[in-house]
């Protein structure tokens, strides 16, 4: 028996435990924060408070429920923070539309995939189902990285005009993964 | 409101504005979703823990969890030699958070390359009385390691008569190559286990291993332990310091920081050592010497079957950052035992590192 085994295993384990559980919902959380926060500038602070945060705050966590939820609250709180004195980012994030977050990344977790990543596979498929100019808009900002505004030079039209089609675009993705069953139906009301 | 962000929806996701509730939500869900699709992107994620994963044990002394001590540990993550080398320390919650945080960056550090160390460790409880053993441990990555020692010398010959050959002391390999662990007796017989206990130790490691400096190799990742049921395991530890060494003695040395552990409690509580000290590169956090010491060790022989160490010294003979690339290269073979066998002189009458084919499988 190794000096201190249990202790050295027992605080190997627990490093290591939430080491395995953060880089399993690294992906959703990721997910998270860009759907919800204000700048994607942010996306890499708000990823690393939270993870700090649950760290820190791990013995209030419930371990009879579910983990991603848990780090998607402490994420949220981030992000309120972040968003102090926005008003108008504050009414975006309001509990209606954060619990229909929830809801709809608790169901994408639910679905079949080894990983979160495995289950955007429908995603995809809703991608090349796209209209062409709808897939385009989201191929130059979600695939080739570009920025409303570069992508809009790039197509030769204003960044409003591009906007608006990058934005019916998703509209029409959702729509897809409802269609598929990866989102909720839009008239189920979040819990 | 970054105007160049391509992700904002204050422009492009005016309509969510005027959306229902649900649509808005589904659509900064897509974007969340599509974010993942970017190039580069699933790395960033893994740099993004990284990052959390790294500050939080760098900065574990501002973070500490609720509980009387904090555990540390230091070295490789398995195998002897994370228990041989750096051991396994309680950093109790009154202790130096330098030291603390100068650990954690000796652990980041031993993660990565190959070092070999002379190892010497003083026995107890022998037949032969002060014996002592040398060898080379190898550190590699992935928790795989490599020791290579002598066996005891034989008796002198009660005539004293040295005039007659001796048989040449043939060395004792034994590894960890990250799968299974492996030994090749001085016989040349190469054997391999899935845990160290069924590898049939020799004297000298079954010394190690009443002596309490084995680990069994556990896969910790894969424990399923709660976190409560393993904080609640924490009720012994060391006392840690740190101290920073003075400046350079002499041209060229390199600065050094020392950490010293002082076991808590009473004398056989534990067969851990009471005392133990790492002393580390103050610049690569590599581990330059450590020194771990039972000195109540003899009131726990007793209850011991057999010899036990009382001392061990480890020295860095080359560090990670010294080592040929040419080695490097060799670096998953070292780790095998059929390296060292094939390696290994020639007994009489016998090939040169024959497994004897009773234990020994190899790795497809």
């Amino acid at each position: 028996m190794i000096c201190g085994e249990l202790p050295l295993q027992a605080g190997m384990r627990a490093e290591n435990l939430f080491n395995i559980l953060i880089r399993q919902h690294a992906e959703m959380l990721s997910a998270f924060i860009h759907a919800v926060a204000f700048d994607r500038s942010a996306v890499d602070d708000i990823f690393q408070e939270t993870v700090i945060t649950a760290w820190q705050r791990i013995e209030e966590f419930d371990a009879t429920r579910p983990f991603g939820p848990w780090l998607r609250g402490i994420a949220r709180n981030h992000i309120l923070n972040t968003a102090r004195g926005n008003r108008r980012y504050k009414a975006h994030l309001d509990e209606l539309l954060q619990r229909r977050v929830d809801q709809q990344i608790d169901r994408i977790n639910g679905s079949p995939g080894d990983t979160f990543a495995d289950r955007l596979e429908s995603l995809r498929d809703c991608i090349e189902r796209l209209s062409p100019d709808a897939r385009e808009a989201v191929d130059l900002v979600y695939v080739r990285g570009l920025d409303a505004t570069a992508a809009a030079r790039t197509l030769a039209t204003n960044d409003e005009t591009f906007r608006k089609r990058l934005y019916r675009a998703r509209l029409a993705l959702a729509e897809c993964l409802r269609a598929k069953s990866i989102f909720v139906p839009a008239t189920e009301v979040p819990r | 409101m970054n105007e160049r962000d391509p992700f904002a929806r204050e422009s492009d996701g005016a309509p969510d504005h005027v959306a229902p509730d649900h649509v808005a939500a589904d659509s900064a869900v897509v974007h969340g979703l599509l974010a993942l699709l970017l190039p580069g992107e699933a790395a960033r994620v893994q740099r993004r823990v990284d990052r959390a994963i790294d500050t939080i044990r760098r900065e574990n002394g501002r973070f500490r969890l609720r509980v009387r001590q904090r555990v540390a540990w230091i070295g490789g993550s398995v195998g002897i030699a994370a228990a041989i080398v750096l051991a396994v320390f309680f950093v109790p919650s009154d202790s130096d958070s330098r030291a603390y945080a100068a650990l954690e960056s000796i652990r980041a550090t031993a993660r990565e390359g190959v070092r070999t160390y002379r190892i010497t460790m003083e026995l107890e409880n022998s037949p032969s009385k002060g014996v002592s053993r040398a060898g080379e441990l190898v550190l590699g990555p992935g928790g795989r390691w490599m020791l290579a020692f002598q066996p005891p010398s034989p008796p002198p010959n009660e005539s004293g008569d040295e005039s007659k050959p001796r048989t040449p002391r043939l060395r004792v390999n034994f590894g960890f190559n990250g799968t299974v662990y492996w030994l090749i007796d001085p016989h040349g017989e190469v054997r391999t286990a899935k845990s160290m206990r069924e590898l049939n130790l020799p004297m000298f490691l079954g010394t190690l291993e009443s002596g309490g400096v084995i680990d069994q190799g556990e896969s910790v990742e894969l424990e399923p332990l709660t976190l409560e049921s393993m904080l609640a395991k924490l009720d012994r530890g060391y006392t840690t310091s740190f101290e920073p060494s003075p400046m350079e003695s002499q041209p060229g040395d390199r600065p050094t920081m020392t950490v010293s552990f002082t076991r808590k409690g009473t004398a056989g509580r534990t067969p851990g050592p009471r005392h133990a000290m790492v002393v580390a590169d103050a610049q690569t956090y590599e581990v330059l010497r450590a020194h771990l010491e039972w000195i109540d060790a003899g009131s726990q022989s007793g209850a011991r079957m057999g010899p036990f160490a009382k001392r061990i010294n480890l020295e860095l003979l080359e560090g990670a950052s010294r080592r040929p690339s040419s080695q490097l290269q060799q670096t998953s073979d070292w780790f095998e035992p059929e390296f060292h066998a094939k390696n290994r002189p020639s007994k009489p009458n016998q090939p040169a590192g024959r497994p004897s084919g009773r234990a020994f499988q190899p790795r497809p």
